[in-house]
């Protein structure tokens, strides 16, 4: 019998490993132990329903949608919204998940971002695939705004052209690549 | 004393002249200077006139530790090293060094709080401390021996626990730029001065503990309070990429942990996980150093975190390198932290493999190997930009013999060989030649030497220099007027934090904003960077704070490398931090209850008669027109842009001139010459400054 509290923990545990999950991840996973969502006397509840009641029940759950309508399920617990925000970009693929996290940082601090960044977690991908996605980016005219700049010691950062002027980008990307090691 | 908890309760004298050894009650001497810099500037107030010279007998060099050193409050293993500066140009004016590692808390154990060093030996001698005792034992057996040498031999005899402050070769050959260190990789300026008095080394066992006065519950939780809203190194609160636990992200910082960063040189590797703030049994993941500023690759050479006592950031990272072994013969395993780890590769222009690359890193190896043994200072990274700016435009080779100049093999420099410090580094430690023995005066004196008008000097941006021998340390490219005031201040660089470790914290500029305001007042406190706006009164309220804070940390024993704690990792809270940490530190440790504000005036005061003993030395009472001077460079763009343009961090001299009067009204200073008047010397407790001052015509 699965129950509310089985749900957030398997919530929870997803997002204290830095993982989103949605209803069918939940449901095939309690499939996959071997749990049933009821027992043979009664109508087993919905997965939805589950999710529902483990909602009403758990305050630190929270749930997250894209454009495809899909809901996944995080902890405030263990993660914040501006990560799971990062997980959904990612879904959507490399190229808008690049684009938007350059826009927002250009936006909101404003900074352009070293392009080795995205081979950390979360985003993991490979140096070699960054490069031809960068190039599709500039084919592309959705990412128009998307400008590259290269530091003194030869690395590559991106800003948005819409929230960042060339020359306070390039002044700030000096500043986080070589000026903060170079006055510590 | 019995009722005070915090200090150890006794300052050592040792008049080295004479032999003889005397010792003071801490409390009641020093109490209203807490310890640390205010003990060093106290002692020189009293005691060395104003026309002494470092190297002379009369100088005084001041060990001191304060209140929370020893204890269990994160961060306090800190040790002020207070004296005449030997590389303050044109004349030795008061400054002082900063040394971490494990000597603070030892001596505290030890029942001391500090040393006051006078006189000169007439033979090279060591001081050995242990358990309320001290004896000066000969040391000419160490006299020309490294610092590793000496800590060794020093251990021998006092056993493995013993902390041992050494100078290499510099110190004891009076180059202005060496240092006195610690623990392995521990470093204060001021070498130079222990040289002159033949006193190669202080070693230190104590076995005793701190007493704290105030309800043990209460401590641990403050304790507790106070490792929560710890950040990484430099008090950067935000990680450098996302995290599941966090808000924010900012590749600037140096909170570097995250899943699949690997100390790659332990056995087994550890990953540093995602480093949940709430996780205080994790701190020391948070900081690494080598990777910070080595780059990427340096990950596979971190063997773990080291750094001093009761502080859990852990910023002298330690790395093995099995290459210099094998190729320079050198110990595999270095560990430093800042501009230290950097010393080497800072004298090279390019590498084979890279800015970053492992050719880099054997640099940087080499030159923790000679700095950390020979004892060399770099004068916060002004060494190597005059070495760059002396070789490029042939100085040396107008200055320096062709003979020795042919000595150095500059082709190995051109190509980014870092075998090329074996030559350089030994020959500034033992004064070989004119070219190692300028460059080791520290700039000032160097260009007096050579000739070279300081004004070339204080052009050039890419030089950084600011004045008095000293380049500038986080200034307007940090936090714009605020910084460019700090940087007056001092007769060294100014080894400020406050500001710096506030501007760089990492959250965004909305929230650094709501803190200022609760901080400073206004959100107008602070611009994002190359944003500036004109000078206001809560910039020169940061100004003021940033000071005060860094002198009582200096006092108190904090590490103002990782306080003021204003900010904090934690959303819970809002990101505050607290800006009451050191008064609750300090009254449960000590009992004397202060508050903030009654602790700042303490600070003010210590940073006061530091104002004080700069008017005395330089007999000027003008500090406005004749010490708190800013460098042409501030005030230019390579691109010509405007003050308070996007992307340029260009200060306006007319707006400099308003943010200096801001700041000495701020004080109570005259606007005029920007020195303390009467009436602040007599607020602050110090009418005998006033008087002394007054007499000779220093005050107004």
């Amino acid at each position: 019998m699965i129950y509310p509290l089985e749900v957030a923990e398997f919530i929870r545990e997803n997002s204290k490993a830095g993982e989103l999950v949605t209803a069918a991840l939940i449901e095939s996973a309690f499939e996959e132990h071997g749990l049933a969502a009821g027992n043979a006397e009664e109508e087993p509840p919905s997965i939805s329903a589950l999710i529902e009641e483990a909602f009403r029940s758990h305050g630190d759950l929270k749930e997250i949608s894209d454009d495809s309508g899909i809901a996944r399920y995080f902890s405030g617990l263990f993660m914040t919204e501006a990560y799971a925000r990062v997980l959904l970009l990612k879904l959507q693929g490399p190229l808008e998940m690049i684009a938007e996290v350059i826009r927002e940082n250009s936006r909101a601090y404003p900074r352009p971002v070293p392009l080795a960044l995205f081979e950390w977690s979360p985003f993991d991908l490979s140096r070699e695939r960054i490069e031809p996605i960068l190039k599709e980016m500039a084919e592309s005219p959705g990412y128009r705004d998307i400008a590259l700049l290269t530091t003194s010691i030869g690395n590559l950062f991106a800003y948005s052209t819409d929230y960042l002027e060339p020359g306070h980008a390039e002044m700030l990307a000096e500043w986080i690549d070589v000026g903060q090691a170079e006055n510590p | 004393m019995a009722q005070y908890g915090g200090w150890a309760g006794k300052v050592l004298r040792v008049d080295l002249s004479t032999g003889r050894i005397t010792t003071e009650d801490t409390v009641e001497k020093y109490r209203d200077y807490v310890g640390g810099t205010g003990i060093g500037y106290k002692v020189l107030w009293d005691e060395v006139g104003p026309n002494v010279k470092a190297f002379d007998p009369e100088n005084k060099i001041i060990f001191a530790t304060g209140p929370l050193a020893g204890t269990s409050a994160p961060c306090n293993g800190r040790t002020a090293i207070t004296t005449l500066w030997p590389s303050c140009w044109p004349k030795h004016l008061v400054a002082s060094g900063h040394m971490g590692g494990h000597f603070a808390a030892e001596l505290k154990y030890a029942g001391f709080d500090g040393v006051i060093v006078e006189g000169r030996a007439d033979h090279p001698v060591w001081l050995a401390i242990s358990d309320g005792k001290a004896e000066i034992r000969d040391g000419r057996h160490l006299w020309g021996q490294g610092i590793r040498r000496t800590n060794y031999e020093i251990s021998r005899e006092m056993g493995a626990e013993a902390a041992v402050a050494a100078i290499g070769q510099a110190g004891e050959n009076m180059v202005p730029l060496s240092v006195i260190s610690n623990s392995g990789s521990h470093t204060g300026a001021g070498g130079a001065v222990l040289g002159s008095k033949n006193l190669k080394a202080i070693g230190v066992r104590g076995t005793g503990s701190i007493r704290i006065a105030g309800d043990k519950g209460d401590w641990e939780k403050a304790v507790k309070h106070h490792l929560s809203i710890l950040g990484a190194n430099n008090q950067h609160v935000v990680p450098n990429s996302p995290q599941p636990w966090a808000e924010y992200y900012n590749p600037g910082t140096r909170w570097l942990a995250a899943r699949g960063r690997v100390w790659g040189a332990s056995d087994p590797p550890i990953d540093t996980g995602t480093g949940d703030p709430h996780n205080l049994n994790r701190i020391a993941y948070r900081t690494n150093s080598a990777a910070f500023f080595l780059g990427p690759d340096a990950w596979k050479n971190t063997v773990r975190g080291n750094g001093c006592t009761a502080c859990p950031i852990r910023c002298h990272t330690r790395i093995k390198v099995p290459a210099v072994a094998s190729k320079y013969g050198i110990s595999e395993i270095g560990q430093s932290t800042c501009i230290r780890l950097v010393l080497g590769k800072r004298f090279f222009k390019k590498f084979p493999d890279g800015p970053l690359g492992q050719t880099s890193i054997e640099a940087c190896m080499l030159g923790m190997h000679f700095a950390d043994d020979l004892g060399i200072w770099d004068n916060y990274g002004q060494l190597q930009r005059d070495f760059h700016k002396c070789h490029n435009e042939g100085i040396f080779k107008n200055k320096v013999g062709a003979k020795e100049y042919q000595s150095y093999s500059w082709d190995k420099l051109e190509r980014g060989d870092p075998a090329f410090l074996f030559e350089l580094l030994p020959r500034i430690a033992n004064r070989e030649g004119e070219l190692a023995t300028a460059l080791g005066l520290g700039t000032g004196f160097m260009l007096e030497r050579w000739s070279i008008p300081e004004a070339e000097w204080k052009k050039d941006h890419q030089l950084n220099y600011w004045k008095h021998g000293h380049p500038k340390h986080h200034s307007h490219e940090d936090a714009g007027q605020c910084g460019v005031v700090i940087n007056t201040q001092y007769n060294r660089d100014a080894q400020c934090h406050s500001h710096s470790n506030f501007t760089r914290n990492g959250l965004p500029i909305e929230v650094q904003k709501k803190l200022a305001v609760d901080l400073w007042g206004s959100e107008a406190a602070i611009d994002p960077l190359g944003e500036f706006t004109p000078m206001n009164a809560h910039k020169a309220k940061m100004a003021k704070w940033s000071l005060l804070r860094k002198e009582l940390h200096d006092s108190i024993a904090l590490c103002n490398w990782m306080g003021p704690w204003s900010a904090s990792p934690l959303k819970e809270r809002g990101y505050k931090g607290d800006d009451s940490l050191e008064s609750l530190l300090y009254s449960l440790a000590t009992g004397d209850g202060k508050s903030r504000e009654e602790l700042d005036e303490v600070a003010e005061r210590i940073f006061v008669l530091h104002r004080a003993l700069t008017i005395r030395g330089m007999g000027t009472r003008d500090m406005r027109t004749q010490h708190d001077t800013i460098p042409d460079w501030v005030f230019a763009d390579e691109k010509d842009r405007a003050p308070f343009t996007k992307g340029t961090i260009r200060m306006d001299k007319t707006d400099i001139g308003n943010a200096m009067t801001m700041f000495y009204r701020e004080l109570g200073w005259d606007t005029a010459t920007g020195s303390p008047t009467r009436d602040t010397y007599k607020r602050l407790g110090l009418p005998e400054v006033a008087e002394e001052l007054g007499k000779a015509g220093l005050t107004v």
